[in-house]
C-alpha cells in the first residue's frame, strides 16, 4: 500500500519536472521560463520528497529529505530573483540608453 | 543615556538568543546529516561551536519574532499556493495553445525592510503566476504569467499572512 502510494507520488513529481522542462523550452522569454522552472520544480521535488518520506524508516532521514527540499526552495527562489533582476537591469539599460 | 543602555542591553539579549538558536540548529543539522553517534566527535563539537560563535561577530539584522501560533496556518497556505502555482504553470507549459499573457505589475508593500520583506519576495516567486523581479524602496516589480489573474488580491493576501507570522520589532534605538 505504501509502495503504491509512494510510486504514485514520485511519478506525479516527475510529471511536474517534465512540465517545468517543457516550459523552459517552450516559453518565449527569460521571465516566463523562470516561472516554469521555479514553480514546477518546487512542486515536483516536493512530491518526490513526499513519496520518499512515507518510505523512510527513521527520523533522521526524514529530516534530511525535508532539508533537501527546503534548501532547493531557498536556492531556487534566490537564484530566480537574481536572474530576473539581472535581466531587468540589462534590458532596461538597453532600452533607455 | 537611558535609551542607549536599554538598546545595548536588548542587542546583547538578541545576540545571546541568536547564539543559542544557532547552537541548537547546527547540532540538529549535524545529527540529521551524520547521525547521533557522531554528535560528540571533536570535529562535530568544533563545527557546531564555531557556527554558534561566528554569530557573535556578524552584524545583527532588524530583530523579529516568529509567531508560533500562526505558523501552521502559514504552512497550509504555502503548501496550497505551491500546489496551485505548480499546477498552473505546468498546465500552461503543456497545453498546446500555451495560454500566456505576460506583463509587469507594480506593488507597494507595507512590510518593513528586513527578514519579512526578503521572505515576502521569495514566496512571491512560488505563488501561482508571479515572480518578484525588483525592489526599489517599497515599490516591488512583479512579473506575471497572466495579467488576467487577480494579482493584487493574492499579493495582499500573502502580505497579510506574512505580517501574522513575522512580528517585527522596532529598530533597536528607536528610529524606524
Amino acid at each position: 500500500m505504501i509502495d503504491v502510494l509512494s510510486i504514485i507520488l514520485i511519478a506525479a513529481g516527475l510529471v511536474f519536472f517534465a512540465a517545468g522542462t517543457a516550459g523552459l523550452l517552450r516559453f518565449p522569454d527569460v521571465y516566463t521560463r523562470l516561472h516554469a522552472l521555479t514553480k514546477a520544480d518546487n512542486l515536483g521535488l516536493g512530491l518526490v520528497v513526499l513519496g520518499l518520506l512515507i518510505r523512510a524508516d527513521a527520523l533522521a532521514p526524514m529530516f534530511k529529505l525535508v532539508l533537501v527540499w527546503a534548501l532547493v526552495l531557498v536556492a531556487g527562489a534566490a537564484a530566480c530573483h537574481l536572474v530576473a533582476q539581472r535581466a531587468w537591469t540589462r534590458l532596461d539599460g538597453e532600452d533607455e540608453s | 543615556m537611558d535609551t542607549l543602555s536599554t538598546g545595548r542591553l536588548s542587542r546583547r539579549a538578541a545576540r545571546a538568543r541568536r547564539f543559542a538558536i544557532t547552537l541548537v540548529l547546527a547540532a540538529l543539522l549535524w545529527w540529521v546529516l551524520a547521525g547521533h553517534a557522531s554528535l560528540l566527535s571533536p570535529l562535530a563539537v568544533l563545527a557546531i561551536l564555531g557556527a554558534a560563535v561566528s554569530t557573535l561577530f556578524l552584524p545583527l539584522g532588524r530583530p523579529f519574532r516568529l509567531s508560533l501560533s500562526a505558523l501552521p496556518g502559514f504552512a497550509a497556505y504555502f503548501l496550497r499556493a505551491s500546489v496551485a502555482g505548480g499546477v498552473d504553470v505546468a498546465r500552461r507549459a503543456l497545453s498546446p495553445a500555451m495560454p500566456l499573457k505576460p506583463g509587469f505589475v507594480s506593488y507597494t508593500t507595507e512590510l518593513p525592510h528586513g527578514a519579512a520583506l526578503t521572505f515576502f519576495m521569495a514566496i512571491i516567486s512560488l505563488l501561482p503566476g508571479t515572480l518578484s523581479v525588483r525592489l526599489e524602496g517599497r515599490l516591488l516589480t512583479v512579473h506575471v504569467l497572466d495579467t488576467r489573474l487577480p494579482i493584487e488580491t493574492s499579493l495582499t493576501d500573502l502580505e497579510t499572512h506574512i505580517t501574522r507570522v513575522f512580528i517585527m520589532a522596532p529598530r533597536p534605538g528607536g528610529a524606524a
